[in-house]
C-alpha cells in the first residue's frame, strides 16, 4: 500500500502540474495575447497595459509559464483584468458557498442512490424496482438548470416556501437563512445525481446478484440479505467508489450552471462571468482550483477503491489494458 | 441477406428510442419547410397565453414560442450531431494512434486522457468557448473537442483489445499493410462499441449545448437555442409558464431518445448483455 501511494501521489502531482501547462497553454491560443481579448469588451487602453504587464505579456511564453508557476506556488494567482480584485481571495469566499452546495447535495444523492438503486435491482421484477429503473432513465436526460427553474417556478413562486434566489450577505453569519438558500439549488442537484448514481449502483448490484458466489452462499442457507451485505457489498461497492469520484467532480461543475440559476455568489458564476468577459486571471485561477479538487477527489477515490478490494493491482491508472 | 439467421425482435428500448428522436427529428424538418411565424416576427402580444395562433404562447417580445422552439430543436439537433460526428473522428484518430504507439507515448496519452475525462463535458467545452467568444461554430467545436477525449479512451481500449487477437498476428506476418488491418480487423470489431457510445455521446452533446446556450456562451442571437429559451422564459416563468417547460420537454425527449437508441443498440448487438441491463 505504501509504494502504491507512493507511485499514486508522484501521478497525482504529475497529472497536476499537465494540468497547469494545459490551462496555461489554452490560454495564450489566441492571436496576439491574453490582453488583447480585451479588446472585444472595450475596455481603456490603460486596462490593456495593467493586464499586458500583469502577464508579461513582452515576455516569451516560456517565461510567462514559469512566472505564473511560481505565483502558484507563492499562493498569488493574480488580480482580475476588470475589476483588479485579487483573484485568491475571492476564490476562498466563493468556496464558502460552492462547496457546502457541492458536498450536501453529494452527500445526499449518494445516500438516496444507495438506496433506490440497491431496490431497483434487487427487486428488479416488481413495479417499484421498474419504476426506479424508468425514473432514473428519465432523470439523466433532463437538463440540471430546467429542473432548477421548474423548482423555483413551483416551490419559491408559486407555494413561496423558500427563496427563489441569491445567498444572504452576511454568509455563513446566519446559518438557517443560508441553508434556506441553499435548499433549492440542493435538491435540484440531488434530482439530477441521484437519477445516474441510481443507475450505476443498480447495475453493480445486479452484477453482483447474478455472481457464483453469492449464489453458493445462498445454497449454503444464507439469507438473501445476509448473503449480500457479507459478501456481495464489497463487490458492487468497487465499481461504485469509482464512479464516485467522477461523479463528485461533476457534481461540483454542475454547481456551475446551478449557481447560474440561483444567481448564488459561487465559483461556477464567477468562472461563467470571466469567460464572458475574457478575465484571464480569473479564469486560470478558478480553473486551477478546480483541476486541483478534480484529481484530488480522484485520488482519493482510487485509493479507497484499493482499500476496498485488495485484489486490485497497482495500476497508476486503472485504465491500461 | 441469408435467410438461415432467425428474425429476431428489436429491443423494446430502441423502437422507443427512434420513435422519440423521430418525433424531435420531425419537427426539426417541418421547421425547415414551415413555420407558424418567422423568428423575427413579433406581432403577438406580449406575453400571450397558449392559443389555436400562438401554440406555446409569446414571449415578452411577442413572438411565437413554438415557432422559436421548433428551430431551437433544429439546431440543437445539428449540433448534437456535428458534435458527435467531430468525437467520433477526433477520438477515434487519437485512440488508434495511441494504441499503436511506443508504450511510452501510449501510456503518456491515456493518462492525459484519463485526467480530461475526470472533467464535465460542459467545463471543457466552456473552456474553448473561452478561447474563442460565443457562437455556433464553437458552440460546436467545443463540445465535439471537449467529447472526443471519452471516444479516445475508448477506441484505444477497443483497438488494443483486437490487435491482441491471433488473427491481427496473423494477418501482420502475412505482410498485411497497416491501413489494411485498420480496415479489415479493427473497425469491423470496434463498431457496435463506437456506435452505441457516439447515440450516447449524441444525447450529451445535445445536454451540453443547452447548458452553454442558458449560460450564455453558446448559440447567440438570432439564432435559436433551447437553452437560451428557458434562460429567457425563466425570468417571467410565473406568467408564462409554458415558456420554460415546453424547450425542457424537447431536450429531454432528445437525451431520453439517444439514451434508449444507445441500450436498445447493446441490446440488439448484444442479447446475452440485454438481460442484465
Amino acid at each position: 500500500m505504501g509504494r502504491y501511494l507512493a507511485r499514486r501521489s508522484f501521478f497525482l502531482v504529475l497529472s497536476l502540474a499537465v494540468g497547469m501547462v494545459v490551462i496555461f497553454l489554452l490560454l495564450r491560443l489566441l492571436p496576439g495575447d491574453p490582453a488583447n481579448a480585451l479588446l472585444s469588451i472595450h475596455a481603456t487602453p490603460e486596462q490593456i497595459a495593467a493586464a499586458r504587464e500583469q502577464v508579461n505579456a513582452d515576455q516569451p511564453v516560456a517565461t510567462q509559464l514559469a512566472e505564473w508557476t511560481s505565483q502558484v506556488l507563492r499562493g498569488d494567482l493574480g488580480s482580475s483584468f476588470i475589476s483588479g480584485q485579487e483573484v485568491l481571495p475571492d476564490i476562498a469566499a466563493r468556496l464558502g458557498v460552492t462547496l457546502p452546495l457541492t458536498l450536501i447535495a453529494f452527500t445526499i444523492s449518494v445516500l438516496l442512490a444507495a438506496v433506490l438503486g440497491f431496490l431497483a435491482a434487487y427487486r428488479a421484477d416488481t413495479w417499484y424496482g421498474t419504476l426506479f429503473t424508468g425514473v432514473a432513465q428519465v432523470g439523466i436526460a433532463v437538463p440540471v438548470f430546467w429542473v432548477g427553474t421548474i423548482f423555483v417556478w413551483i416551490f419559491a413562486l408559486r407555494l413561496g416556501l423558500l427563496p427563489s434566489g441569491g445567498f444572504p450577505r452576511g454568509g455563513w453569519a446566519d446559518p438557517a437563512a443560508a441553508l434556506r438558500s441553499l435548499a433549492l439549488p440542493v435538491a435540484t442537484i440531488v434530482t439530477v445525481m441521484t437519477a445516474s448514481l441510481t443507475r450505476y449502483v443498480r447495475s453493480a448490484v445486479l452484477d453482483v446478484l447474478g455472481s457464483d458466489h453469492l449464489r453458493t452462499a445462498r445454497a449454503l442457507g444464507a439469507g438473501p440479505l445476509d448473503a449480500f451485505a457479507r459478501h456481495g457489498l464489497r463487490n458492487a461497492a468497487v465499481p461504485v467508489i469509482a464512479i464516485m469520484g467522477v461523479e463528485l467532480a461533476s457534481t461540483l461543475l454542475g454547481a456551475v450552471v446551478i449557481e447560474s440559476v440561483f444567481t448564488l455568489p459561487g465559483l461556477g458564476s464567477m468562472l461563467t462571468r470571466a469567460i464572458a468577459q475574457h478575465d484571464y486571471p480569473v479564469i486560470q485561477g478558478v480553473l486551477l482550483v478546480t483541476t486541483i479538487f478534480v484529481l484530488l477527489v480522484g485520488f482519493l477515490a482510487d485509493v479507497t477503491q484499493r482499500l476496498v478490494d485488495p485484489r486490485l493491482q497497482a495500476t497508476i491508472t486503472g485504465a491500461h489494458v | 441477406m441469408s435467410t438461415a439467421r432467425p428474425r429476431r425482435r428489436l429491443p423494446a428500448t430502441l423502437v422507443l428510442g427512434i420513435v422519440l428522436l423521430s418525433l424531435a427529428a420531425g419537427l426539426a424538418l417541418l421547421s425547415l419547410v414551415w413555420l407558424p411565424f418567422e423568428l423575427s416576427d413579433t406581432s403577438g402580444g406580449r406575453l400571450e397565453g397558449p392559443s389555436a395562433r400562438h401554440l406555446l404562447g409569446t414571449d415578452t417580445f411577442g413572438r411565437d414560442l413554438f415557432s422559436w422552439t421548433m428551430v431551437g430543436t433544429r439546431i440543437a439537433l445539428l449540433i448534437g450531431a456535428g458534435a458527435a460526428t467531430i468525437a467520433l473522428v477526433l477520438g477515434l484518430a487519437v485512440g488508434l494512434l495511441a494504441a499503436f504507439a511506443p508504450g511510452w507515448l501510449d501510456d503518456a496519452t491515456s493518462s492525459f486522457l484519463d485526467v480530461l475525462i475526470a472533467f464535465p463535458t460542459l467545463l471543457l467545452a466552456m473552456l474553448v468557448v473561452a478561447v474563442r467568444s460565443p457562437s455556433t461554430t464553437s458552440a460546436l467545436l467545443s463540445i465535439g473537442i471537449a467529447s472526443s477525449a471519452v471516444v479516445a479512451r475508448l477506441s484505444r481500449i477497443l483497438a488494443k483489445r483486437v490487435l491482441n487477437e491471433q488473427f491481427v498476428t496473423a494477418a501482420r506476418t502475412s505482410g498485411t499493410s497497416w491501413p489494411r488491418i485498420v480496415l479489415v480487423h479493427l473497425l469491423p470489431n470496434m463498431w457496435q462499441t463506437l456506435v452505441v457510445n457516439i447515440a450516447l455521446l449524441f444525447g450529451i452533446a445535445v445536454i451540453t449545448e443547452a447548458g452553454l446556450s442558458y449560460l450564455g456562451l453558446g448559440v447567440p442571437p438570432p439564432n435559436a437555442s433551447l437553452g437560451r429559451l428557458l434562460q429567457e422564459a425563466q425570468a417571467t416563468v410565473l406568467s408564462a409558464p409554458l415558456g420554460a417547460i415546453a424547450p425542457g420537454v424537447v431536450i429531454v425527449v432528445i437525451v431520453l431518445g439517444a439514451n434508449m437508441l444507445a441500450d436498445g443498440l447493446r441490446a440488439h448487438f448484444d442479447p446475452a448483455l440485454a438481460r442484465n441491463r
